[in-house]
């Protein structure tokens, strides 16, 4: 079961976003702009006790000319290349103030993270500085009118690689590259899944020492995609597979949403940076994503399952859950059983797992099943 | 020098040295940069378009999910009065028009309905008058139209009598329906707990026919809801009044039923059909189904059908009964046919005819109306009425079957009743509404379709729909018991749980939490998300990522 | 009670950190000024003082990082050199937009290619249009003196400083220093107390984009400011008087009173060439000396009121202005555009790259100084 992670969506009450809105309408942000949401949402996660530090990004811009300024918190802007030695100094100063209660959050681009801002970024990683980093990464120097940086993927058309096929590198693996620090927390996270995104968040809060959150972030006029599709490009960009959800905690790594494979043809679709990717390209870049997938799962201990098989699938199930582990997976879908259904379930659970006529159900339709069938029963 | 001022000092203006901010953007309006503007629209749903008695389900089923059961049942009963029977005998096109379907399997929107009728019935949840109490109006016929008619114009304070020529009041879901669909005991609780407290009389035993002109004059408006009561049996040599299903159902309704044995031959292939065949394999025949066209033309509902040939009825396709001979037994002979659909008339083959003994003969080929009110009536047929129920007489209105709109289904006769009722209400008071609205309370919507490519699907995943209990088939022949059980609570959260709720805000809040702008504002007290258009840069993420395609663009220039 | 140590000027700059209690210092280190961060680390380590320091990995983000903690409103301190500076460029220009009273050290060592690590004052006055003040000193007392003063000043009129020695021949040279008692610091140097900070009760962006009608107007305010820091150096340095008995001016004459030629140089070329007045005097000479220690903000009005008294002006500088000539014997010149009673000046630049400048190397040049025949300027090379 552990490849599973996702509670049972209703589309009813989706999100349990705090309540308290920090950030001001009226920013400059793009129409449809992910940064605008994720720091929306990000503010109101790390509340009022936030000094916010901004590089030259497109938020530096966001959060609005003087006499404005959106964020509704301290906001301190900084030089392209030292978000991370700057708010290291904001830290040491409010500790030598013996002042514990107030997050300190760089919040940079991709440009002032993975190309120009590194150096500063590696050193304050090493130096464990308490404060947490988010790098909102929408793959370009977008601020400037997209160019090419090290966080474009292999492909994709900017003004600084106009030519087919686009960036012929890959994207830099700032991921490895973090963790290869051991901070005590890096995640990645994308605005789409908003209760994964908020947990994150949550639990980045919590922590002390370094930590990064590296977002996805579409940019409508830089990913040349419609405004409206931003949160769908999220969605296609993690479960393609493009963008895995996961966490590494103390050296721990966890894939927090482990999503049934689609292709990545409707993410690239849906993007005119990507118009001229075809055929081989698109399954150059499928390879990579593949192969980067492969790598994750082995460092999640997780089997990778590239390919699944495609209709029928057929799950071959060993051992039976124990009695804890199936009450962890029905408290997963709000389900609060009787003693007696609950051992009904527990029951029918152990006839069916090595049934064969029902290994065309994923573990997760097999207890679904389960529990409807329970609760048509009367079990009084 | 420490006395010059610069320039923008002198006219006032003190911008701080390090060039702090003043204040947040909010006066920066940015729904300048607009020329596409979202708005709400809350959209009939696909159930509740096909809804026979014009229930807005996503409603109820909210109020459900809510676990506000009282609530759902009052909205319930904004269209209809009898939940636990329609739960229990509808056709339920909700379900087949339920955009869930490729996810899991349909709603299970009936047995919601059946759960919410068996809840009132429980905890005694009586129906309340509101009304002044005014006006007297008589109805013939209590049936779903009738008690339909004579319950909403009760609530609205009317004196209602009605006119029953049986013992009891039900009309086709006390005498057409077999208990095993329908228990008496549910039906009697349900009619309990809708009139205890209504100023609502029954006169039984009282059959109005010509004497309705009587009735003209002594009450303020008179409704026929009579139905149609008496079967249609084909003119074909050797068959007679004996042989009718209905009066069969009656007699089994009546707890007049006697055990049978042999075989048992029903023509026709409507639900009542299927209902004297099941009935007549729980008094102990076999039973056999002869109907003129084919299996799939059958207007039985599909339900009918699998639950008859679980219960192991046998069907024969295309044949049409030609002549029936009386020697001890029955002979039936039978020509076959060839059928087109449903609409168009069978062929028969020539010279294709066989014989068919058996025992006991029922025909289920139809119901229809005796002439009973001949200024308003067809010489041949239903009452003539007008959009509003009304017949030519200005007083006197008709609802369900007995009408040349005839319904064909409980919840539509239902549905007729409260039309009819909201009619003479308006024609009592003068008013002049157009139109009585089919769902009762429907919050403006205009609608313009909602279809499965509209619902956002990545808010929603595969859930299996929970599957009703059944006695095993075995122990059902044995009896008249109802044969399937209302869905305990458990199942009935996770229907609502699996529900869309299409078309109708739920207050998820997606728009809300992925608005860039923060342009997005939920009034707790009024219950309603409004977009602030001072800041709205019109990216459409909220019209896009509504799960259940409650909002909408349009272009407008800021 | 003062008491006296001897220190190098490095040490001096250490000890005058650690007096002033700065609360965060960012270090990285670089020839000749590594012995600065190490003497702190060593001072923090045995709790003189406690500071929170900043183990950055580049003197661009030790700036970045003290302009951060001087954001969040506490006193911070860095010091550098040469290439250290001249990677710090940007940041120099933040902290003095910021307005943040930042004090830096920077001892002068010469640009590279080729690697040099002796003196010069490039690197320095590259800096001179970032808008920091700059106090060029000459000896380890005034080392010490002049970081109390920078901050001081910094934290009156927001606006950083930075204090320059030379490399090796102040920096890495003892001599004995009166340090005075703590009482007489906190009298001349309260706790900082920022007028605007990063402030969680009154959320503000700083450094936000400024249009061009509100970016002239901050700057004007910046360069305001300058003009009323030369006050605020004069009254400081009265009360340092009051306090210890010294005082260091803003531009120090030695027995210039009656001189017809003026040497005019700057840091330790100033104590080098002080015997060689005095031999010149007893020869007959009619010399004196002026030493400019604040170089931003410019003292015009002190430049004025000695040169105007002497016929001819021999400035010698440590440092280069290619294309041009010694970037003080500019300042002055142009200080004395158009004023009556201008004297006839000579630049001189040498000891580039810590070429040795001395007695001797000063009375040549000055002799040389008052013999050549002028018509217009002259800039020489010595």
């Amino acid at each position: 079961m552990k490849n599973y992670s996702k509670p049972v969506l209703d589309g009813r009450r989706i999100w349990t976003t705090p309540e308290k809105e920090i950030y001001s309408s009226g920013h400059l942000a793009c129409p449809g702009c992910g940064v605008a949401i994720s720091a929306r949402t990000a503010l109101k996660v790390f509340g009022k006790k936030t000094i916010l530090v901004v590089p030259a990004c497109c938020f530096a811009v966001i959060d609005g000319p003087f006499p404005y300024s959106a964020a509704g918190v301290p906001l301190l802007h900084c030089a392209f290349e030292s978000a991370a030695a700057t708010a290291s100094g904001v830290r040491a100063a409010l500790d030598q103030m013996k002042i514990n209660d107030i997050n300190v959050v760089a919040w940079a681009g991709d440009g002032g993270t993975y190309d120009i801002g590194l150096q500063a970024l590696s050193a304050a990683a090493e130096r464990n500085e308490n404060m947490i980093y988010v790098c909102y990464d929408n793959e370009a120097y977008m601020n400037t009118g997209i160019q090419r940086s090290s966080a474009t993927p292999a492909g994709a058309w900017t003004t600084t690689t106009p030519a087919y096929p686009g960036k012929p590198e890959r994207k830099k693996d700032l991921a490895s590259i973090m963790i290869a620090h051991k901070i005590p927390y890096f995640a990645t996270a994308s605005i789409s899944y908003m209760n994964d995104f908020i947990d994150k968040f949550r639990k980045a809060k919590d922590i002390k020492g370094f930590r990064f959150i590296h977002l996805l972030s579409p940019c409508a006029p830089g990913w040349k995609h419609a405004e409206s599709d931003t949160i769908e490009l999220g969605f296609l960009a993690v479960r393609s597979r493009i963008f895995p959800l996961f966490e590494v905690e103390n050296n721990k790594w966890k894939i927090t949403y482990n999503p049934h494979p689609t292709s990545i043809n409707k993410y690239l679709d849906l993007q005119g940076r990507f118009k001229h990717v075809k055929g081989e390209d698109i399954k150059a870049i499928q390879t990579e994503v593949d192969k980067r997938w492969e790598e994750l799962c082995e460092k999640c201990d997780l089997p990778s399952q590239i390919n699944p098989p495609e209709q029928p699938v057929q799950h071959t199930r060993n051992q039976v859950l124990s009695k804890e582990q199936f009450q962890e997976v029905l408290s997963k879908h709000f389900i609060n059983f009787s003693d007696n259904e609950n051992e009904l379930a527990y029951q029918m659970l152990k006839s069916l797992w090595l049934d064969k006529s029902y290994s065309h159900f994923s573990d997760e339709e097999l207890i679904c099943n389960i529990i409807a069938r329970v609760q048509m029963c009367d079990c009084t | 020098m420490k006395n010059l001022k610069t320039p923008l000092q002198q006219s006032g203006i003190n911008v701080p040295i390090s060039g702090q901010s003043l204040k947040t953007t909010a006066e920066n309006k940015t729904g300048i940069w607009r020329n596409v503007e979202p708005f709400y629209l809350d959209r009939i749903s696909p159930c509740a378009q096909v809804c026979l008695s014009g229930h807005d389900i996503p409603v109820i089923i909210e109020l459900v999910y809510e676990n506000k059961f009282e609530e759902a049942l009052k909205i319930l009963r904004l269209a209809n009065p009898l939940p636990a029977s329609t739960g229990r005998v509808c056709p339920a096109p909700c379900e087949s028009s339920c955009l869930r379907k490729s996810l899991g399997g349909s709603v299970s929107i009936k047995q919601i309905e059946r759960f919410l009728g068996d809840f009132a019935i429980e905890n005694r949840i009586f129906c309340l008058s509101k009304g002044p109490h005014r006006g007297r109006i008589a109805i013939i016929g209590a049936g779903p139209a009738g008690i339909s008619a004579a319950y909403f114009l009760a609530i609205k304070g009317y004196f209602v009598t009605v006119f029953e020529e049986k013992k009891k009041a039900g009309g086709l879901l006390r005498y057409g329906i077999p208990s095993f669909r329908l228990p008496k005991r549910i039906l009697d609780r349900e009619l309990e707990i809708v009139f205890k407290q209504l100023p609502v009389e029954f006169i039984y035993e009282k059959r109005i026919t010509k004497d309705y002109e009587k009735l003209l004059r002594q009450f303020d408006s008179v409704i026929i809801t009579c139905g149609k009561s008496i079967s249609q049996i084909p003119d074909i040599p050797g068959a007679g009044e004996k042989m009718s299903g209905l009066t069969f159902l009656e007699q089994i309704n009546n707890g007049d039923s006697q055990p049978l044995s042999g075989s048992v031959a029903v023509i026709g292939g409507g639900s009542t059909a299927f209902d004297c065949a099941r009935s007549a394999l729980r008094l102990g025949c076999d039973s056999t189904i002869y109907y003129r066209r084919s299996k799939k033309e059958m207007p039985a509902f599909e339900h009918d059908i699998t639950e008859g040939l679980e219960e192991g009825i046998q069907i024969v396709e295309n044949v049409i009964p030609i002549q029936i001979d009386k020697n001890g037994d029955y002979k039936i002979t039978f020509a076959k046919t060839t059928s087109k659909d449903r609409k168009s008339a069978v062929k028969i083959i020539p010279n294709s005819e066989f014989a068919v003994t058996t025992d006991h003969i029922l025909f289920a080929t139809g119901e229809k109306q005796e002439h009973l009110f001949n200024k308003v009536q067809k010489e041949t047929g239903g009452i003539d009425v007008s959009q509003t129920y009304r017949t030519s007489d200005p007083k006197l209105f008709a609802a369900g079957d007995v009408t040349v709109m005839a319904p064909g289904t409980v919840a539509g006769a239902i549905l007729q009743g409260r039309l009819t009722a909201t009619s003479v209400h308006n024609y009592l008071n003068k008013t002049t509404e157009p139109h009585p609205a089919k769902i009762p309370h429907l919050r403006g919507a205009k609608d313009d379709g909602t279809t499965i490519e509209k619902i956002n699907l990545n808010y929603f995943q595969e859930l299996r729909r929970s599957a009703q209990k059944a006695t095993d088939i075995k122990s059902r022949l044995k009896n008249f018991d109802e044969i399937s059980s209302t869905l305990n609570e458990n199942s009935v959260a996770w229907e609502v749980k699996r529900c869309f709720s299409c078309g109708t805000c739920v207050y998820c809040s997606n728009c809300m939490n992925y608005c860039p702008d923060n342009a997005i504002s939920f009034d707790s007290s009024k219950k309603r998300f409004s977009v602030n258009l001072d800041y709205c840069k019109g990216c459409l993420i909220c019209v896009k990522e509504c799960p259940r395609h409650c909002m909408g663009s349009k272009y407008a220039a800021a | 009670m003062p008491r006296h140590e001897l220190l190098t000027g490095n040490e001096a700059v250490a000890h005058a950190v650690a007096m002033a209690k700065a609360d965060v210092i960012g270090i990285y280190p670089i020839t000749p000024q590594t012995t600065i961060i190490e003497e702190i680390c060593n001072l923090a380590a045995n709790k003189t003082f406690s500071p929170k320091i900043v183990h950055v990995e580049s003197e661009h983000s030790a700036m970045a990082t003290i302009i951060g903690a001087a954001f969040t409103g506490v006193r911070t301190f860095t010091a550098t050199s040469s290439q250290g500076l001249a990677l710090m460029h940007e940041l120099l220009h933040w902290a003095a937009g910021g307005r943040l009273p930042i004090v830096l050290a920077n001892v002068n060592r010469a640009m590279a290619p080729g690697w040099s690590i002796w003196t010069d004052q490039n690197d320095s006055l590259s800096q001179r249009d970032t808008g920091w003040m700059q106090f060029y000193c000459e000896s380890a007392q005034e080392v010490l003196d002049t970081i109390f003063l920078a901050y001081r000043v910094s934290e009156q009129v927001l606006i950083p400083s930075m204090v320059v020695l030379d490399a090796f021949v102040l920096s890495h040279t003892s001599e004995p220093v009166e340090i005075p008692d703590n009482e007489t610091i906190n009298k001349f140097l309260p706790n900082f107390t920022p007028s605007f900070k990063l402030d969680i009760d009154n959320p503000c962006s700083f450094g936000a984009l400024l249009r061009p009608q509100f970016y002239q107007e901050v700057r004007h305010k910046l360069n305001d400011a300058m003009s009323e820091a030369l006050i605020k150096i004069n009254e400081s340095d009265k009360l340092w008087k009051q306090l210890t008995g010294r005082e260091w001016g803003i531009v120090t004459e030695y027995r210039a009173d009656d001189a017809d030629y003026l040497f005019v140089t700057s840091a330790t070329t100033a104590s080098t060439a002080k015997p060689v007045i005095d031999k010149l005097r007893k020869e007959g000479l009619k010399i004196g000396l002026i030493k400019i220690r604040v170089f931003r903000p410019f003292p015009f009005e002190q430049v004025k009121k000695y040169l105007t008294k002497c016929k001819r002006a021999i400035i010698f500088d440590r440092n280069i202005s290619y294309g041009h000539h010694g970037i003080f014997a500019q300042e002055i010149k142009s200080a004395l555009y158009g004023v009556k009673n201008s004297p006839e000046i000579l630049c001189y630049t040498g000891g580039l790259g810590g070429k040795d400048i001395t007695p001797q190397l000063i009375e040549e040049t000055i002799i040389k100084g008052t013999k050549t025949k002028l018509n217009g300027s002259l800039f020489e090379w010595i």
